[in-house]
């Protein structure tokens, strides 16, 4: 048994003298080296910022309607004013204070949704690679069959039958997203399973929970923290597009879904109700592409040094 | 009109007169056969569908001649030619919709109206043709084309690309409409009431009439009118449409400090919560903007839910909607139609709120063909409605607002927003 530490240690970090501080030191330059990476951290750091303190902030309650105030354009623009930065909307709600409230609940649907998904997919490729033969046939099949469906249209369909709402809207976003983790956890784990070092833990007697929590897992973690950052960019997207369907978080909550299904009528008569939270789901999604990017490449020991 | 001219003989017989020298699409006469066959069809066993006009306890049609019935009901029905005049009660060609079955013969109408059908495009298009053996003014154009087309902001910009000729605008939009070089705004009046709907079984403070005057002087009403309808509509009292409104009553005004005042003393000095539900996505502005006023008094709404009609309609029907919005048409215009969503015995009704003075009149204005006991009798349910606070709050009737290409002329939009009358319309030469 004295073995296995070392074992551990081995396979999930590069080396005993490598203490926390040293790696963080790591990553930090690793990101500044890569300009993409430094400018989609600064972005996401804004929107988790805006995300956490924003509802304290805002200049504006976000369901205050000034009805003599509706359709005010941005400030910079004629006939704009300082109070409302962003402009109104229909309502006379400031668009700018209903865009920072509304990233908190974009980035809470959309962290649900891969924490739930790529939990269900962690699992499910994990005992499909590992336990392999029927199981790993009939768990595969059924990635297959979710991967057939475009997953927008199993979205539309669920969300009408479960009914608008947050949790319904997390769960769909998750069960499209699960069968992306499962394939890919399978993968890896088809891989490391074939090591000699997993052999030898084996040989030993570990039973088969340990060799999962101690060899397996920490190698196939790397790979799903990269899709996980690529999911987060689909969730957005797919919390956007659902709630733009009107099948997602009920209309009076903002989210930028809302906000853009809500001014997608309104585009003639007051397109800056439309610009920004496109714009900002632009920038997040982008941001956490180019993250997700910066992180293939980092935790890839062949580009490394 | 079919009809030339219609008259009680006593208080079960209507009897009409039929216009002479009509014909449908096929050639085929219209007479008092075909009046009997429409007006009966519905009736009959077989009959797969029920419409609008099933409820009228109509017995049977007596052809007197080729151009005179009598149509008899089991009960008095003084509002008859009202309730004919609703979709529903098309006079259809026997031959024709005999021969076919009711789900062949819905796709391919048969009627007497200014124009054919020759195509249809589910949720595309439906084209029509002149009629040219109509009898009554004939358009001057050779085809009418419906169009449908899903997202208003496409819809607007057809209409300013001169891609249609007339649509249906949002009031956010109608600014726009009016600016835009060679298309007109037209403003309809319309019977459609906006109205927001307490289900009184959603939260026992609703049983209090107190709770619901507060929430009438809650909500500032006219502010509602002038942000989403463009100030072009009169606030409601209650929801019988004129002429048959009761002139003695106002509408409850914006007093919010009365309005907390009346919840205290309801025994709500701190409110209560409930969830909204728009039925009418044109009723989702305003709705939402109702939302904020009744919260600032303390009735917090701490959710506006958009429903679809799948969703809505069954729990509609079982009661059980939160507090709601809709767009409500009133086509036929009488004070029983006009008040029936209120009644407990119609499925429409959506609110379980019940008075018995009230029910007891409603059972006397149906059989009451005296038109002077009829307006008191209706007036007293109106006010006893109005005292009550509702169960129908905020009322206003939808303006009914339209892009009219310059090339169109004499088009008005239907009060009624169930049927369109497009043998009016001439295209300026």
């Amino acid at each position: 048994m004295s073995t296995t530490p070392a074992l551990n240690e081995k396979s999930a970090s590069d080396g005993p003298a490598d203490t926390y501080r040293d790696s963080i030191r790591r990553v930090l330059r690793s990101i500044l080296r890569s300009g993409t990476a430094t400018i989609a951290c600064i972005i996401l750091l804004t929107i988790a910022f805006a995300a956490i303190f924003g509802p304290a902030l805002i200049p504006h309650p976000v369901n205050a309607l000034n009805l003599g105030a509706r359709f005010v354009p941005p400030s910079w623009s004629e006939g704009g004013t300082i109070t409302y930065l962003l402009g109104t909307d229909q309502q006379g709600r400031d668009a700018f204070s209903r865009l920072v409230v509304g990233a908190r609940m974009t980035l809470i649907v959309a962290l649900c949704a891969v924490l739930v998904g790529g939990s269900i997919g962690f699992l499910m490729g994990l005992i499909a690679g590992y336990v392999g033969g029927r199981t790993d046939a009939v768990i595969m099949r059924l990635v297959d069959l979710q991967l057939a469906f475009p997953s927008l249209f199993i979205g539309l369909v669920a969300m009408g039958l479960l009914g608008a709402g947050v949790v319904q809207l997390i769960l769909v976003i998750a069960i499209t997203q699960w069968a992306d983790y499962a394939r890919i956890v399978r993968g890896e784990v088809l891989k490391v399973r074939a090591t000699p070092y997993v052999d030898g833990a084996r040989a030993l007697g570990l039973s088969h929970f340990r060799i999962l929590r101690l060899y397996i897992t920490p190698n196939v973690m790397s790979s799903l923290v990269i899709v996980a950052t690529f999911s987060l960019a689909v969730a957005i997207y797919y919390e956007s597009a659902l709630s733009f369907f009107g099948l997602g978080v009920p209309p009076s909550i903002p989210t930028w879904g809302n906000m853009l299904s809500q001014a997608r009528d309104l585009m003639l008569r007051a397109p800056w109700l439309a610009v920004f939270p496109g714009v900002a789901i632009t920038l997040t999604v982008l941001s956490f592409n180019l993250l997700g990017d910066w992180l293939r490449d980092y935790l890839d020991v062949k580009l490394r040094n | 009109m079919l009809a030339t001219s219609w008259e009680p003989i006593d208080d079960l017989t209507w009897e009409l007169t039929l216009r002479e020298g009509v014909t449908f699409h096929n050639g085929a006469p219209f007479n008092a056969e075909a009046v009997k066959f429409s007006i009966e069809r519905p009736h009959h066993p077989d009959f797969e569908t029920g419409d609008k006009i099933i409820d009228v306890p109509i017995s049977h049609v007596d052809i007197i001649d080729d151009y005179t019935v009598h149509i008899v009901t089991h009960e008095p029905v003084p509002i008859l030619p009202q309730r004919l005049s609703r979709n529903g009660a098309f006079i259809l060609e026997p031959g024709h919709y005999s021969e076919l079955s009711q789900q062949e013969s819905s796709r391919m109408p048969v009627g007497t109206g200014p124009f054919k059908l020759v195509e249809w495009v589910r949720d595309q298009r439906i084209v029509m043709e002149r009629n040219e053996d109509y009898w009554g003014p004939m358009p001057n154009f050779d085809r009418l084309v419906y169009r449908v087309i899903p997202e208003p902001a496409t819809m607007l910009a057809e209409v300013l690309t001169g891609g249609v000729d007339i649509a249906p605008v949002s009031p956010s939009n109608a600014e726009d409409v009016r600016a835009a070089e060679g298309v007109d705004l037209i403003v309809g009046d319309s019977l459609v009431r906006a109205v927001l709907i307490v289900n009184v079984n959603l939260h026992e403070a609703f049983n209090d009439p107190r709770v619901l005057q507060a929430m009438q002087w809650a909500i500032d009403t006219q502010a509602l009118i002038d942000a989403f309808a463009l100030g072009e509509a009169e606030q409601a009292v209650t929801m019988v449409n004129p002429p048959n409104h009761n002139p003695n009553l106002e509408p409850y005004g914006y007093d919010p400090d009365k309005a907390r005042e009346l919840l205290a003393e309801a025994g709500y000095p701190d409110g209560f919560t409930v969830e909204l539900d728009v039925l009418h996505p044109d009723a989702f502005d305003w709705a939402e903007a109702a939302a904020f006023y009744l919260t600032e008094v303390g009735i917090n709404i701490s959710q506006v839910n958009m429903l679809s009609r799948p969703v809505w309609l069954p729990r509609n029907v079982e009661g059980t909607l939160n507090l709601h919005a809709h767009h409500w048409s009133a086509g036929e215009n009488t004070p029983e139609t006009d008040m029936w969503a209120t009644h407990p015995d119609r499925p429409s009704n959506s609110t379980n709120w019940f008075n018995q003075e009230w029910y007891d009149l409603y059972a006397e204005l149906v059989r009451t063909v005296d038109q002077d006991r009829r307006t008191e009798i209706n007036h007293r349910m109106q006010e006893i409605l109005h005292a009550e606070g509702g169960p129908w709050l905020t009322q206003f009737r939808v303006p009914l607002f339209r892009a009219i290409s310059d090339r169109v002329a004499h088009y008005y939009p239907h009060p009624s927003f169930l049927v369109e009358d497009f043998a009016q319309i001439r295209l300026v030469e």
